[in-house]
């Protein structure tokens, strides 16, 4: 596994993972590299490297897990990410996903897409009430309590003493099943009136969205919940 | 024919009323009996199908257990006969047959069965789930929970999980609403009684 390091040219990460452009968008990154490194890009637009760095080898690198580069990491900076992250999927990547079924149902015969599309949009009512869930109550609390350590408030107030991060952090799981199941009824069981290029430009973004939502979410219970639960711990035992 | 027909009733008169509309409709002569006692003996490994109309009083897990042995050639299918139709079971059911049952329900029941029993071995295994999985998607889509659903097709709930566990490896599709849409794609529901979207 050749990880990214501060010495690499960000146009050679571009290249090696074009998945990764949106991710670069999320830290403000435009394009027009020239032959600068990770680390000049970094500094130049007031970045913590470290947490660049871990962010794009976690998103390459399945495998990857940079527990320890991130616990040096402050949370907010970490909720910082997702929360453009969420603002990605809900601006950008959900509205592709609908205009491609959109355009798919509009040129099919068939009543099949009118079902797909009920149950994408279950599907998308969960989605963005767990999104919504996280931003109104577990980031709050995470930076919160990331304060009262900071500061070392002791003790700590009710509304934080009297809950964890496992109350607020749900699983990912149904989510991340129901897309799974939409990707499965297009390829195994539709029916073959659509037009080619209306439907791979569906699974493309389909694709693509599970594994940027995949990422998020091992970047949410894997780091966040990891990190909050140690800070938990180290609050309550002072 | 590549199937052939058994009712077992307690009801000498059930057993003649089902013969005369049956051996009408399809020219076939169902085999009639009062007790699974002698069931195996009047299987016909030679043909492809077999549907059983079965009284609800009988012992399920014994009829399940004697068609369990089977030849896996024979494709076997069990309809029960209700003294009355379960609320929860509309036209679209295709697994009870209540005693008030018209003649032309009955039939409409029966037909496609034994359609379905005359398509060569091959085109049927295209269709990836057992006629007992086929139920229970159905039933899944509907909205029942494990309890109903072996209430329904009397069977155990450890069986009803291991149906929907292989259900689920078959077809890739873990949700219950991503089953329902499954089986709505594939008209294992009355779309005409049900509103399909709103099952979902």
């Amino acid at each position: 596994m050749e990880l990214f390091d501060k010495n690499t040219k960000m146009t050679a990460l571009v290249h090696s993972n074009h998945l990764l452009l949106p991710v670069l968008n999320r830290f403000g990154l435009r394009l027009g590299f020239q032959e600068k490194t990770v680390e000049e890009i970094c500094t130049e637009e007031q970045i913590d490297l470290n947490f660049f760095l871990a962010i794009v080898n976690a998103y390459h690198h399945h495998d990857y897990s940079p527990e320890n580069e991130l616990k040096s990491i402050s949370a907010k900076l970490i909720i910082d990410y997702l929360r453009k992250s969420h603002l990605d999927f809900l601006k950008v990547s959900m509205p592709k996903i609908e205009a491609a079924l959109d355009k798919m149902v509009k040129n099919r015969k068939s009543n099949d897409l009118k079902i797909i599309q009920k149950f994408y949009s279950t599907y998308k009512e969960e989605f963005v009430e767990h999104i919504q869930d996280e931003e109104e109550h577990a980031f709050p609390y995470v930076l919160a309590l990331q304060k009262a350590h900071d500061q070392k408030t002791n003790p700590l107030p009710k509304s934080l003493a009297e809950y964890s991060i496992s109350d607020y952090e749900k699983d990912h799981g149904d989510v991340d099943v129901k897309l799974f199941d939409l990707k499965n009824l297009i390829i195994k069981y539709l029916k073959p009136d659509y037009r080619d290029q209306d439907c791979n430009e569906f699974l493309y973004e389909l694709f693509h969205f599970e594994r940027d939502v995949q990422d998020h979410a091992r970047i949410e219970d894997q780091i966040l919940v990891t990190k909050v639960l140690e800070i938990e711990k180290e609050l309550k035992n002072a | 024919m590549h199937s052939h027909i058994l009712v077992i009733h307690p009801s000498e008169i059930v057993l003649q009323g089902l013969h005369c509309i049956i051996k009408s409709v399809f020219d076939i002569e169902p085999v009639l009996l009062k007790t699974l006692d002698s069931l195996t003996n009047h299987v016909d490994a030679n043909k492809s199908q077999l549907l059983v109309l079965a009284d609800e009083s009988l012992d399920q897990k014994e009829l399940s257990n004697i068609t369990l042995a089977f030849p896996k050639t024979l494709r076997t299918k069990i309809i029960h006969i209700r003294q009355l139709a379960e609320p929860s079971c509309d036209k679209s059911c295709k697994c009870c047959l209540p005693l008030n049952a018209s003649r032309s329900r009955i039939s409409e029941l029966i037909r496609p069965i034994l359609a379905e029993g005359s398509r060569p071995m091959e085109k049927r295994r295209l269709s990836e789930l057992t006629e007992r999985e086929t139920d229970v998607v159905r039933l899944v889509a509907l909205g029942k929970t494990n309890k109903e659903i072996a209430k329904e097709l009397y069977i155990s709930i450890h069986t009803v999980i291991s149906h929907r566990k292989n259900i689920t490896e078959k077809l890739g599709i873990k949700s219950i609403s991503g089953l329902t849409v499954y089986a709505i794609l594939n008209n294992l529901i009355d779309t005409n009684s049900i509103d399909p979207e709103s099952l979902i």
